[in-house]
């Protein structure tokens, strides 16, 4: 390591930050899915795919909050809008160089999509369509002839901000983030991960009607779990000498223990053999063990690269 | 645009009396840090740059195995003013900007406290004010150059080791002084801070060693040119997130509809 890298000033993003990465990547893994699933699915797929919609927009308005909760001057909430319009130039910010300002523009529109959709869903669960305003033209956007140029738009959107959570911390001078390209990839994958476990653990109450469905998206977020022990492995590899600061004390309990094992081995070893603990018990436990692994995962490599 | 001010540093006249730290501190009103000791690895006791510290007298003190030979090398430390300038790159509120003297500026008004501008200056310069929440850095004494006045620490230093100035005065001045030092027998004397340095340091040095003994980079990156890998490491991670879905689907889907197709032909 060069000396210089001891003189780096350490950005201090904690729990809001760690949350809000979390948040994000499950946001955009349930609306992905849920997308697909309305895009390349059968009726009853079509049918169940609403599920996701559920979690996007509350999600993506906590990782608002959170964002705000982090900002260190007094006047947060004003601040927030500044990411997005600069009051002493009198003009919008977006800036192409900087993830942050790309990414608060991405949360923005990705917002209105996350936000139509979560309507799509109040409206086609609880059957309100003549109860809500412009209820046909929400229902359309899903259902209608927009619906694959809506659909792959919001899905573009989910990606970009999937990317966005990863490229953000590459895109700095912090030794480990920056040292390996790895990690938007491996955030792209766990927040999908994480996004298809929410949605299937939703659905604990349909298992029976709904199995099909629940037993694909499970053998997907398996693949994705494969992947993502992977590409873990690729990211210590990357790191070479700086692997020492990841694999050993809290944070290599942390990725050892909380992400590879109880993360992704257990939730595997469930699936493969539900009856260790009981179908629905393992149902539940695999699922609510990859969203505490994605959570301390972002915990790791936002929280546990900067502690050196 | 006025012409590129700025400073050349002549570490080879730094006698690390830290009078330019005394200076900065003063004239831009900086608090005293809360904590005063030694590093231990050093007999600087401000040990890096922060809100409190614009400037920094690094200490590099090299000492053969046996100890029987020393050197104490100085670097008065500050914002290096970059061309280039990573903080100003990642700063999603325009809040850094380039002041009319060609100096990078961090408007108090528009920062947010979002710290990014600290994870992207690859010279550890900026961090935040506990009290203000926003970033802060070295300004080159803005209020001072609007005045027609040179910075405080280089008004202050007794040995002429910080020249303000032109920077391509400065720059014609760092040469010639390069090559007496080179003619002098002093044969590791880098100038920091060329073109090669993220487009060229407006605060640039006179070394007397490798620019990583005094802890700087030589090979570093701007964040925007790590954008590439990392979208292009992300898009991987999303067509298989796509293939996926695919599969997931796509592949269903047709198995129903050959289905029905079959129920329909065998009704």
């Amino acid at each position: 390591m060069y000396l210089y890298e001891h003189g780096l000033q350490n950005p201090h993003w904690h729990w809001e930050i760690t949350l809000y990465l979390f948040f994000a990547g499950v946001a955009v893994g349930s609306y992905i899915f849920a997308a697909f699933g309305q895009l390349w699915g059968s009726k009853s797929d079509q049918r169940h795919s609403i599920t996701g919609y559920f979690f996007t927009m509350p999600l993506i308005a906590l990782c608002g909050i959170l964002v705000i909760l982090d900002f260190t001057v007094s006047d947060k909430v004003r601040a927030f809008t500044r990411v997005l319009w600069n009051p002493r130039d009198l003009a919008f910010n977006f800036k192409p160089t900087s993830m942050m300002s790309m990414g608060a523009w991405a949360i923005s529109v990705f917002g209105i999509f996350a936000t139509i959709s979560f309507l799509y869903a109040v409206i086609k669960k609880y059957q309100i369509e003549s109860r809500v305003p412009f209820s046909k033209l929400i229902v359309g956007f899903h259902e209608g002839s927009v619906k694959k140029i809506y659909l792959t738009i919001g899905i573009l959107l989910a990606g970009y901000i999937g990317s966005y959570t990863g490229i953000l911390l590459t895109a700095t001078q912090w030794p480990i983030w920056t040292h390996t390209s790895v990690i938007p990839l491996l955030f792209v994958i766990s927040g999908v991960s994480t996004g298809l476990a929410v949605i299937v653990l939703a659905m604990t109450r349909q298992k029976r009607e709904a199995e099909g469905y629940i037993h694909r998206l499970e053998k997907t977020d398996t693949y994705l779990m494969v992947a993502e022990i992977i590409v873990i492995g690729l990211f210590i590899f990357n790191l070479g000498p700086l692997a020492k600061v990841m694999i050993t004390g809290s944070n290599g309990l942390l990725l050892f223990g909380g992400v590879l094992f109880a993360g992704l081995i257990v939730p595997l070893l469930l699936r493969y053999r539900p009856n260790l603990l009981g179908e629905k018990e393992s149902f539940i436990l695999s699922n609510a063990l990859i969203l505490i692994g994605g959570l301390i995962l972002r915990y790791v490599m936002v929280v546990g690269a900067q502690n050196f | 645009m006025a012409e590129s001010k700025g400073m050349f540093v002549d570490t080879s006249y730094c006698t690390g009396c830290k009078g330019c730290q005394v200076a900065c501190k003063e004239w831009n009103n900086l608090p005293m840090a809360d904590h005063i000791g030694f590093t231990g690895n050093s007999y600087d006791n401000t040990e890096k740059l922060s809100a409190q510290n614009w400037r920094h007298v690094k200490f590099i003190e090299q000492f053969s195995d046996d100890r029987s030979m020393q050197r104490w090398l100085f670097m008065s430390d500050s914002c290096k003013h970059c061309q280039h300038a990573g903080c100003m790159q990642v700063c999603p509120t325009n809040a850094i900007i380039r002041t009319e003297f060609d100096t990078v500026y961090v408007d108090q008004d528009v920062c947010i406290g979002c710290r990014y501008c600290v994870a992207g200056c690859p010279f550890g310069v900026i961090s935040m004010d506990e009290v203000s929440g926003t970033a802060k850095k070295c300004t080159l004494c803005y209020d001072r150059l609007q005045e027609g006045m040179q910075p405080a620490c280089a008004q202050t230093c007794p040995t002429g080791a910080i020249q303000f100035g032109n920077v391509e005065e400065l720059r014609a001045k760092a040469e010639a002084r390069a090559q007496v030092l080179r003619k002098s027998g002093e044969q590791e004397v880098h100038i920091y801070g060329t073109e090669e340095t993220f487009g060229g340091l407006n605060v640039f040095y006179l070394l007397l060693d490798k620019p990583e003994v005094y802890g700087l980079p030589t090979n570093g990156k701007l964040p925007s040119q790590k954008l590439g890998r990392g979208y292009v490491s992300s898009l991987i991670g999303l067509v298989g997130v796509g293939l996926a879905g695919l599969l997931t689907f796509r592949a269903n889907r047709m198995k129903m509809l050959e289905e029905q197709k079959d129920e329909h032909f065998s009704s």
